[in-house]
């Protein structure tokens, strides 16, 4: 529910910027992909399969990004590429977790690396990644 | 004869409570509260680290005595070193090494109030309506502590940020006021309970921690103390002290830092970079962007903030690098407010320009014009 409240408010938010309108699109993806990646229904046994393919084609999406901005006169830097590398370092502990053998240890590190990436914030997106971890390691 | 007496003892007591007074001059805090004072003199008679640190950089000699002078002009200040160094010379006695900071620049910085908690020690009391006394003593302490750990950290090998940009952390996060503690924050550095956690992992701070206990270096000598003690017990974060008095804990506060900071440089930084740092190694920008990307790690936004602006500003060239981190860089609004990937850093730079006002000339000018770095000695 807050989720597609969000959404809402970005759809309505993107458009007003300078910034180029495939650059837009590109971050409406992105960001459906990252909640669906959050929401999703995976265990240890699927996280490989269902994680990993689904982080790669966010870190495709800012690649994209990166291309259009390179093409820009003056070193441009959206905000919607801002954005997509601070959300995919944030997602990366669950990413790196199902990657691994998900063994204490790795769960000691995506747990760790996740509280450093929120030291003093909490929010949606940090709540929801630790229930990712929590599903891949309790 | 008893008229005389009382005169007498009137002129000894005003005699005595202005010489009490004199050597409680406040920088900071009100002089009636002294916990910090009493903090400092027991450490220097039973801390072995504070015995070292006083050692390491003569506290207390006509050397550094003339390093704390509060109210010399910084051209002034060089002038009395210079004599200490000749009679060092003839003496055959060896120099100290110099303090880091320029002594007004800590004032200037202890002169900013926050509106949080200071805590007693040893008794761990929190309390926002105490206003503790911070003196030249010890501010001028907190320098040869930083002093001390950044050259260890440096002999070790270990990243190491700016001076100057160390500066602006300290300045932001307490003001060099050691007591100082927020809800999560503590000490001079406000050190959260996973920053500490991160020293002591094995994969992450902990190696660092254990080269340190493992040295036999001179430069090490106060931090070796420190490590050995955490490394066979670690301190608890929920223990205010551990990580405030001085003797133990303040210091502590600061070797964390360096810990914490070489630690992001190395774990989450720099494998973001590694061809970037290679092309331009040799770069006369290349540390300032190292020390500006490995406080913003150390800021609010953390790790991932660092992350993501070393992913998004490494196609750019050292220059325009620097140009570009110097401004707001901003993710997508959500609920009204982006997130400022540098609001760390930006947060120092605005802080920067308040301390400018607090500073007396040649330094004030210099430091508007060059910031922090006019406040670096070395």
């Amino acid at each position: 529910m807050h989720y597609s409240i969000i959404l809402t408010a970005l759809l309505a938010s993107v458009s007003y910027a300078t910034t180029p309108k495939e650059v837009a699109g590109i971050y409406l993806n992105f960001e459906t992909k990252k909640l669906e990646l959050l929401k999703a229904d995976f265990d240890k046994k699927t996280a490989k399969d269902k994680v990993v393919p689904a982080y790669q084609a966010l870190e495709k999406a800012l690649a994209d990004v990166k291309n259009i901005e390179s093409k820009s006169k003056d070193d441009l830097l959206t905000a919607e590429g801002n954005q997509m590398a601070y959300d995919l370092e944030i997602l990366a502990p669950i990413k790196d977790l199902a990657a691994g053998l998900m063994s204490k240890e790795d769960c000691d590190k995506a747990r760790h690396e996740h509280a450093l990436n929120f030291p003093v914030v909490e929010d949606e997106d940090s709540t929801a990644i630790a229930k990712a971890i929590d599903k891949l390691c309790n | 004869m008893k008229l005389h007496s009382q005169i007498a003892l009137s002129i000894a007591f005003l005699l005595s409570s202005t010489i009490a007074h004199a050597q409680l001059a406040c920088v900071s805090g009100k002089s009636s509260h002294t916990n910090m004072v009493l903090q400092m003199h027991n450490a220097k008679s039973a801390s072995a680290i504070t015995e070292a640190i006083y050692k390491q950089y003569k506290l207390g000699t006509s050397t550094q005595a003339q390093a704390g002078c509060v109210g010399c002009s910084a051209s002034v200040a060089k002038r009395p070193d210079g004599i200490a160094q000749v009679a060092s010379a003839i003496e055959g006695i060896p120099q100290a090494p110099k303090l880091l900071f320029n002594p007004q620049c800590l004032q200037g910085s202890n002169n900013f109030e926050a509106e949080v908690g200071q805590v007693s020690c040893p008794s761990g009391q929190r309390s926002k309506s105490t206003n503790l006394c911070q003196t030249e003593e010890i501010l001028n302490y907190q320098n040869a502590t930083i002093s001390s750990f950044i050259s260890c950290s440096k002999k070790l090998g270990l990243p190491t940020i700016s001076p100057s940009v160390l500066y602006g952390i300290y300045s932001l996060e307490s003001g060099f006021k050691p007591q100082y503690s927020s809800r999560r924050g503590l000490g001079m550095g406000q050190l959260t309970n996973i920053f500490v956690q991160d020293a002591h992992q094995k994969w992450r701070g902990g190696e660092n921690l254990r080269k340190m206990a493992q040295s036999d270096l001179q430069e090490c000598s106060a931090a070796k103390i420190l490590a050995q003690k955490d490394l066979k017990s670690k301190p608890r974060h929920s223990n205010s002290c551990s990580f405030i008095q001085i003797g133990e804990g303040m210091e502590r506060n600061i070797l964390y830092t360096m810990i914490g900071l070489a630690t992001s440089w190395e774990k989450d930084i720099s494998p973001k970079m590694n061809s970037y740092l290679t092309k331009y190694a040799n770069h006369p920008s290349i540390e300032e962007i190292k020390s500006l990307l490995m406080a913003n790690a150390y800021g609010s936004g953390g790790r991932a903030a660092a992350r993501a602006l070393a992913n998004r500003l490494s196609g750019l060239p050292p220059e325009k690098l620097l140009a570009t981190i110097k401004k707001p860089i901003s993710g997508v609004p959500m609920r009204g407010r982006a997130r400022t990937l540098n609001g760390y850093t930006l947060k120092i730079a605005t802080r920067q320009k308040d301390i400018a006002s607090k500073l007396k000339e040649p330094l004030k000018s210099a430091f508007e014009k060059e910031g922090a770095k006019a406040c670096i000695t070395q």
